[in-house]
């Protein structure tokens, strides 16, 4: 009897250092792919709480992870902007594309497109949201260039129609005046 | 006066029954790497060493169970190592929170002050197989809570790092500053522990 109670117990230590490996290696998987992602990503709680924050997001913010974690995320985006992002990714799960300033350590404005997911509790109970970022610089300046260039190509369209319409007026009164000069009567172009 | 990290206290510490998870003593190093940087980070190592119960950092698993005096010890070579002051040791403490990828696991307490200060227990219990948490008072309106923990007697320092830990834990509830004070310790004659968190 005591021989298989030291076996019971024997397996059940087998089982929990198992599955203490897994966590181990799960939470060194997350932290990895945290890490890695290219893309600013943080963790944001219901309050506005900024809890977790990736290598990306201190690139793009010039703060440092032990700088912000514990900070409000008004300090990186306007503070009414935010709270109603956040209001929406926790009602509605979920914000896609959404357009906003990104206020940097310098105060320096960075246009970036934001996407916000609810994390949930194993009842269904939003607990806090993931916050990535896409630094739309590059994107806006291509587009305030490509807008530069079609203004730029408004203008030659309009010197080069009104030279055409210029030429076609001054055709018009050579043939008028060839005409005078041979004596024909005058015709309207 | 401090009393000096020699190996006997190692060894009276190292004599507490309990266990604690690795992320306690793992975020205290995050810390010290982060802050002071690897060779700091293998000075701690060495001490550890020296004191007779070696600790590498990227050995420590944060979900393991380790002796809960190895967590108090960590927390006194790095006060020593280092030569912080009481406040600068509360602060590794409050700064550890941040690091803890634990905490952020369990943070869906991070809601309110009212439920976590509901949950402190279940935490503190996520961390410690010993010691008894409770909140013993939580006024929203004047904004403090009275957290007691009984049947817990380390060493000291051990409760400044509690301090920092607390606040920090509080401040991230709330998203504004919260300062911790001990108001009662068994090292001082009290029965228990009693922390006071305002915010």
């Amino acid at each position: 009897m005591k021989k298989e109670k030291k076996n019971e117990c024997l397996v059940l230590r087998k089982k929990v250092a198992t599955l203490i490996e897994d966590l181990t290696s799960l939470e060194s998987y997350i932290l990895d792919l945290f890490t890695f992602s290219p893309l600013p990503i943080c963790f944001v709680s219901p309050i506005g709480v900024i809890l977790e924050f990736n290598p990306a997001f201190e690139k793009i913010s010039g703060y440092k992870f032990y700088e912000i974690i514990g900070e409000g995320i008004k300090k990186i985006f306007d503070e009414e902007e935010i709270n109603k992002l956040i209001k929406e990714a926790m009602s509605r799960k979920e914000v896609w594309a959404k357009e906003m300033v990104l206020f940097t350590k310098e105060r320096k404005e960075i246009p970036v497109s934001v996407f916000a997911k609810a994390r949930k509790d194993e009842k269904g109970k939003a607990v806090g949201l993931f916050v990535g970022v896409f630094d739309l610089t590059e994107i806006k300046r291509t587009e305030r260039e490509l807008e530069e260039k079609v203004e730029d190509l408004e203008k030659f369209r309009k010197i080069a129609v009104g030279r055409e319409l210029k030429m076609m007026e001054l055709k018009e009164e050579i043939e008028r005046l060839r005409a005078e000069i041979r004596g024909e009567p005058s015709q309207e172009y | 006066m401090e009393e000096k990290l020699t190996k006997e206290l190692a060894k009276k510490i190292m004599a507490t029954k309990g266990e604690a998870r690795g992320i306690t003593i793992k975020s205290d190093w995050e810390v010290i790497l982060r802050e002071k940087g690897q060779a700091a980070l293998e000075k701690l190592e060495a001490k550890m060493a020296e004191l007779g119960y070696p600790l590498k950092y990227r050995e420590i698993k944060t979900m393991d169970f380790y002796p809960i005096g190895l967590d108090a010890l960590s927390t006194l070579a790095i006060k020593e190592v280092f030569g912080l002051t009481d406040k600068e040791a509360e602060e590794i403490g409050a700064k550890a929170v941040k690091f803890s990828l634990f905490l952020k696991i369990i943070m869906k307490y991070f809601f309110s002050p009212r439920l976590l200060a509901k949950e402190a227990p279940k935490m503190w219990r996520k961390h410690y197989t010993v010691g008894d948490l409770t909140v013993s008072e939580f006024n929203q309106k004047e904004k403090y809570v009275v957290i007691t923990l009984k049947n817990l007697a380390i060493h000291p320092s051990f409760c400044t790092a509690l301090k920092g830990y607390f606040a920090r834990i509080v401040q991230m509830t709330v998203g504004m500053p919260a300062v911790c004070q001990e108001t009662k310790c068994v090292f001082r004659g009290d029965p228990y522990h009693q922390f006071l968190i305002k915010w």
